[in-house]
């Protein structure tokens, strides 16, 4: 098969063996790709500074038959993204939300989508000064949707009925995957009461580019609900907590600003 | 090629050294073989023993014989530093540069979210430990350029700064020899922010 070359982010390179590295990459064109990076670690004549996770750049490869490793030739640096080397927090946000691409999205199949998203996720964490309290929670909840498992916020899950104009009375239920109307609230298991603004900002995630809905401006309680919500959500498609949870959860122990992680608390 | 068991074993033993090809590996295999009969007792002595004696010293938690490493034992060496690393080899490329004597402290790793190695899994809590004991001035810090080395770091100085002990990052950008030309861009823009006043 011949080269083919697409723009990818760096999710995770391990050294493998005396001199290569096996890299793990989102890519544009071709979803998940796991490759092999021959003397990566040795000689790093093509390799400088273009294998650290989070970096943006442009992939050289020869794609894998079946589960076997694809093979790299060459990766060109598009972007170094230095926030997370700068910032312990943005380091931790960083690491999280590549894991959840990473556990969320398992092969070829990816479309453009996760990409884009996870490109906007470390583009925001790179140039926003203050990062919104929702960013977490909102780039959850983009990849969420992304992968199919969007939230329902427009009609009752359990009776149908349109639930857009009802103000202050939605729970959102878990295991049902949406909100109910108030005749129905006892028909979700466990559920979760969400303000009037917070289904707005639910709503507001399927039409706002990704780029701005990680940086909207939102009340500490919206932030909240829709960590609840995210979490609840992605309890039930993660078979086990995220690796990079625990040092989120560290972090937080010693920081004097609050981190909002999905599934913190 | 038709090798004896024993020659083809040594071959095969050899072959697995990183650097060393099926050829060379032939060579080295001939040249045991016509060595002297103590020099082949003193190498195979000296590769079981390096595997047999080699801890980690309970100090540094760098290579060692027993409790405490060379540098750990030598009284010479300033206390008033403490070099942290990321791994034992780290520690020897460092005292190989001669420059440096003050001790250390191997991390045995960095912080690696993404592979489950949070401070915990590191060795910071004994660091911490021995920085309380109130000798040690300057911590350097001198885990790798990469961006979980640099996050590393951070962390480290976050930590160790509230104890007024000063903490420095060792400098990172061309080599000696280098030419500014072939310099990576992200290297380039590094030796430029770390850039010193002259
Ligand atoms: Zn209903
Ligand atoms: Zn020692």
């Amino acid at each position: 098969m011949i080269e083919k070359r697409t723009a990818a982010v760096v999710l995770r390179a391990r050294p493998y063996g005396e001199s290569d590295k096996i890299v793990t990459l989102l890519t544009r064109d071709w979803g998940k790709v796991t490759g092999i990076a021959k003397g990566a670690k040795r000689s790093q004549r093509r390799f400088v500074n273009v294998l650290d996770s989070f970096t943006h750049v442009q992939l050289y490869f020869r794609p894998s038959r079946g589960d076997d490793l694809a093979f790299i030739f060459r990766c060109d640096l598009i972007r170094n993204f230095r926030a997370p080397g700068q910032d312990l927090r943005r380091y931790a946000f960083a690491s999280y939300i590549t894991e959840l691409i990473d556990v969320m999205i398992a092969g070829r199949e990816a479309g453009t989508e996760a990409y884009t998203l996870l490109l906007a996720g470390l583009t925001t964490l790179e140039e926003q000064s203050v990062l919104s309290t929702i960013f977490l929670p909102a780039f959850t909840l983009l990849l969420l949707s992304s992968t199919g498992y969007q939230p329902n916020v427009t009609e009752c899950q359990h009776c149908g009925v349109f639930i857009g104009a009802n103000k202050g009375a939605s729970v959102f239920s878990p295991s049902r995957g949406g909100l109910l109307c108030p005749r129905c609230h006892d028909h979700g298991g466990m559920t979760i009461h969400l303000s009037d603004d917070t289904v707005q900002a639910l709503t507001a995630s399927r039409t706002t580019p990704p780029e701005d809905f990680l940086r909207i401006a939102t009340s500490l309680r919206t932030a909240r609900e829709t960590r609840a919500v995210v979490t609840s959500l992605l309890s039930r498609h993660l078979t086990r907590p995220l690796k990079s949870q625990a040092f989120l959860e560290q972090l937080e122990a010693f920081s004097d600003s609050h981190v909002d992680g999905p599934q913190g608390e | 090629m038709q090798l004896t068991p024993a020659l083809a074993r040594l071959v095969e033993a050899l072959g697995k050294l990183p650097g060393i090809g099926e050829k060379t590996a032939f060579r080295l295999a001939l040249f045991i073989l016509g060595a002297e009969r103590e020099y082949v007792e003193n190498l195979a002595e000296a590769i079981w023993a390096v595997k047999a004696e080699t801890t980690h010293c309970q100090q540094c938690f760098g290579l060692a014989e027993g409790d405490l490493c060379p540098v750990c034992r030598d009284p010479k060496r300033s206390e008033e530093s403490l070099c942290v690393v990321e791994e034992p080899a780290d520690l020897l490329a460092v005292e190989r540069a001669r420059d440096y004597h003050g001790r250390y402290h191997v991390l045995q790793g960095v912080l690696a979210p993404l592979d489950g190695i949070g401070p915990d899994q590191l060795k910071i809590a004994p660091l911490m430990e021995r920085l309380r004991q109130g000798k040690i001035r300057e911590v350097i810090i001198a885990t790798n350029p990469t961006v979980e080395g640099e996050a590393t770091a951070l962390y480290l100085a976050k930590i160790i700064k509230p104890l007024g002990i000063r903490v420095s990052r060792i400098a990172h950008g061309i080599p000696m020899g280098g030419d500014v030309e072939y310099i990576d861009s992200v290297t380039l823009s590094r030796a430029i922010e770390g850039r010193r006043e002259m």
